[in-house]
């Protein structure tokens, strides 16, 4: 099968973002409350548009790493600054680095002190 | 970048990445809402911003812009404030905001936009306050600017 040319793929942007909260959430929990204020704000031809994935959570460090496509990526800032509740628990987001790859995130992530 | 919130959460502004955090006591702010106590704020003298001049129904127009830019107060919009609203509330609120800041960015005024947080839960990241003045029509340097250089000059 002959690829997918460079110029037609989509390009990724992987945002790492750590929650605050004195209770601790699993990557199901996050999920969830990522999907639902992303519904209520884009809806679903924006969730589709921008393709958006939890990637990888880190349940000890509460970090974690969402895809996005490079578009999108301010659309999907606009949507986490909506986000104030995990599992009616109340949180505080923080992004800490947006990368190109998910090579890079995980290296940014490891070095974290949490 | 700089944001305004309660004084009481004013020490928290490393922890989110803010160089600083500005709260009531410093800048002389007002609530603005419905049009006439909007007119009435940017007349007062000694006004420095006014604070989210909109409400369901459209309570701010290009007179109030003019007499704000000519009165050098500067026009703020705040996160809280449509957070908590809920339904066709937040529906209604955020178009006419999304048609205030229109009216500010044509008419050159100092637009803000903060978090206006007066719990800590309620702080915000850098970059979602600069998702969200972009979700509001602004383009990017618009959008840092708001957070940055234009509370030069009320400092």
């Amino acid at each position: 099968m002959k690829p997918f040319p460079p110029i037609l793929r989509e390009r990724r942007r992987y945002i790492i973002f750590k929650i605050n909260s004195s209770q601790k959430f699993t990557k199901r929990e996050i999920e969830k409350a990522l999907t639902d204020v992303v519904f209520r704000t884009i809806g679903l031809f924006g969730a589709v548009d921008s393709s958006y994935w939890l990637v990888k959570f880190y349940e000890d460090k509460q970090v974690g790493v969402i895809r996005v496509t490079n578009e999108f990526k301010d659309v999907l800032f606009a949507c986490l600054a909506f986000l104030e509740e995990v599992n009616n628990h109340k949180v505080i987001l923080k992004l800490i680095k947006t990368t190109g790859t998910i090579k890079k995130a995980e290296e940014i992530i490891k070095k974290l002190n949490y | 970048m700089y944001d305004l919130v309660s004084d009481k959460l004013k020490n928290k502004a490393e922890e989110m990445g803010f160089e600083k955090y500005f709260s009531e006591k410093e800048i002389k702010i007002k609530q603005g809402g419905e049009l006439e106590l909007n007119r009435k704020i940017v007349r007062a003298k000694g006004v420095q911003v006014l604070l989210n001049p909109v409400s369901f129904t459209k309570e701010f127009d290009t007179a109030i812009a003019q007499i704000a830019k000519d009165n050098e107060v500067s026009i703020a919009f705040s996160l809280n404030s449509v957070l908590k609203l809920k339904g066709i509330q937040q529906v209604l609120y955020l178009r006419n905001m999304k048609e205030a800041v229109k009216i500010c960015l044509k008419k050159k005024n100092n637009v803000i936009i903060c978090s206006n947080a007066q719990e800590e839960n309620e702080l915000k990241d850098i970059n979602l306050l600069i998702g969200f003045a972009m979700f509001l029509g602004m383009t990017m340097p618009q959008a840092k600017w708001s957070l940055n250089q234009a509370y030069e000059g009320l400092i």
